[in-house]
């Protein structure tokens, strides 16, 4: 497919994205409302104050797990690889069951209370321990020299992190629920000062990626080939991992694990406009956002009058759908 | 002119390569041969600066470790033994990847660009698939279109890990007359070669055995050196030459 007809209907479901994202929800509003909520920022404090903030978060989350997905696939030249593959999830979840161990407070309304801004630590740490946990495995690693062994300790270190969160669940059951409520995928909390931190982390993290989208084209040819060719590969690799785990931790620590988006994109926008990381990377930071908005609408309706966390929808449609794409890659020959 | 002093590479503590000299012209083509392990792949990587060497690697006089990755990529191009195949790269893209170190990571594609990919393309007679995705193109394809990609950076040095394998016999043909064309050209060409007897194709060989040279020279004066290092091969006398065959029975 032209990568131009791409570019256009990604930004036409992103359009149709923010409108339905911001009508949609517990109160019915009138398209009227809803235009005039976007255009003037005094019109209706339900789209300004909540929708809005919220329709923003997602595509923002939804676009550094895209392009972190699509970042990682290429330089693990592995098609499995998710923004989550270096630990970045565990990590999140034990600075997150730290940060709630240091705070103490377990009420009911825990995440609500934390992301109200009621504790400041958990999402530092959470934060924190995302970061924390890919240094340890590059470390491990010995450095980011040898790829095969930078998966193996993203992995150790993913599953020991684990270890040590469930450990601290388990001193107490409120504790188990207020882990696992804040490190489920859920974008109901998001508000504007959430959209800021995340649009920082993504100017941040985004540019670096793209700029080195042509080291990742000739990375497909092997390491030893895109050595020859001239780049530098331990900045290269060094680079592309701090970049897109500052992404991914922004993500994690606002939003909790939102698993498949940063999976699936990547995938099927290779599969639809080939794999040049000069289209691919903002393509799919763009489809991530688009795919998150409409997964968090799904989130808002399925089960109205309440919600369900994105992170769940995102995993009970994802499977199904990363099923399809391989049913079809093969059908195709 | 590329060439090697006292060239030695150390694998944990063990030597894989031992003081290793020659030297290659423009225009000349040096084959690499010997037996599995003797240190061919080997050189050809730290010749490369793949690998941390003792020694000297000059590239027209200049210690190659000096010299910037671009720089050494517009001068040295490479074509590994089995390169992996990416995915949703169509055969254009893969060939224009070969200006990378002309063209660095922003760079615009320029005419002179986009006339060593035609080049490129036109030699290695790939320009038929370029719209193609490359994993949909047979083996023997796929190297030729990583050979265009490695012309396409117009390199001074060819350096190629076994060019041949995997190519049937009118293919290998086609490869071998390509190169000797393109060293007639005046492009520098160092193969490493399985089939000692395509050295035949080439100026020189280097025989190497357990990371030392241990014989250099043309194909037929190489053959005693030969018989020696594998006692299982025997000489077929032809009108073209003598011919390495592995024996077989009495």
């Amino acid at each position: 497919m032209p990568r131009a007809w791409i570019w256009a209907g990604l930004f036409a479901l992103l359009a149709v994205a923010l409108l339905l994202g911001v009508a949609v929800g517990a109160v019915a509003l009138p398209w009227a409302q809803v235009v005039a909520g976007l255009v003037d920022p005094a019109a209706n404090p339900i789209v300004f104050k909540l929708r809005l903030p919220r329709v923003l978060g997602a595509m923002l989350v939804g676009a550094a797990l895209g392009a972190a997905g699509a970042a990682y696939q290429g330089l693990f030249r592995n098609p499995l690889a998710d923004p989550y593959l270096m630990g970045t999830a565990a990590g999140a979840a034990f600075g997150a069951a730290l940060g709630l161990d240091l705070v103490g407070a377990l009420s009911p309304a825990y995440a609500q209370w934390i992301r109200a801004g009621g504790s400041w630590l958990v999402p530092v740490f959470a934060f924190l321990g995302a970061v924390g946990a890919v240094f340890l495995a590059v470390v491990l690693a010995g450095g980011v020299g040898r790829t095969k062994d930078l998966i193996l300790a993203g992995v150790v270190v993913g599953s020991v992190l684990t270890g040590l969160t469930t450990y601290l669940m388990l001193k107490d059951a409120d504790r188990v629920r207020a882990v696992f409520a804040y490190t489920l995928g859920n974008l109901a909390f998001i508000g504007w000062p959430e959209v800021g931190r995340l649009a920082l982390y993504l100017v941040l993290g985004l540019p670096p990626l793209f700029f080195l989208a042509r080291g990742l084209n000739a990375l497909q040819l092997g390491e030893g080939v895109a050595h020859s060719l001239g780049l530098a590969l331990g900045p290269l690799k060094l680079v592309l991992i701090v970049a897109a785990t500052l992404i991914t931790a922004g993500a994690v620590a606002e939003a909790g694990i939102i698993g498949f988006v940063g999976l699936v994109v990547p995938h099927a926008l290779r599969r639809l406009g080939g794999g040049d990381y000069r289209f691919l990377l903002p393509a799919s930071a763009l489809g991530g956002a688009v795919l998150l908005v409409f997964a968090d609408l799904l989130a808002r309706v399925l089960v109205r009058p309440a919600e369900l966390p994105v992170g769940v929808v995102t995993t009970i449609l994802g499977g199904p759908f990363f099923l399809y794409l391989l049913w079809r890659m093969r059908a195709r020959g | 002119m590329l060439e090697a002093r006292g060239l030695s590479v150390f694998y944990g503590g063990k030597a894989a390569l031992r003081g290793v000299e020659f030297s290659l012209r423009p225009g000349e083509w040096l084959a690499l041969l010997g037996p599995n392990g003797s240190g061919k792949t080997t050189l050809l990587s730290a010749l490369l600066g793949l690998l941390p060497y003792r020694g000297e690697v000059r590239l027209f006089g200049r210690e190659i470790r000096r010299l910037s990755g671009w720089a050494r990529g517009r001068e040295l191009a490479y074509l590994p033994q089995d390169a992996p195949v990416p995915e949703g790269l169509t055969v254009a893209e893969v060939v224009a990847l070969g200006r990378l170190p002309h063209q660095g990571l922003l760079g615009a594609e320029r005419p002179e660009d986009r006339e060593a990919v035609r080049w490129a393309m036109e030699v290695t007679e790939t320009r038929g698939f370029a719209g193609r995705l490359l994993s949909t193109l047979s083996g023997g394809e796929r190297q030729r279109v990583m050979l265009a990609r490695a012309l396409a950076a117009r390199p001074r040095f060819l350096l190629l890990d076994e060019p041949t394998n995997h190519l049937d016999l009118d293919h290998q043909a086609r490869l071998l007359r390509l190169l000797r064309r393109l060293a007639g050209e005046g492009m520098g060409i160092l193969t490493v070669l399985h089939d000692p007897n395509h050295a035949r194709a080439a100026d020189r060989a280097l025989l190497l055995e357990g990371g030392r040279v241990l014989a250099e020279g043309a194909f037929e004066a190489l053959v005693p050196a030969f018989l020696q290092l594998y006692p299982g091969v025997r000489v077929l006398e032809t009108a073209a030459g003598p011919v390495l065959l592995p024996g077989v029975g009495a």
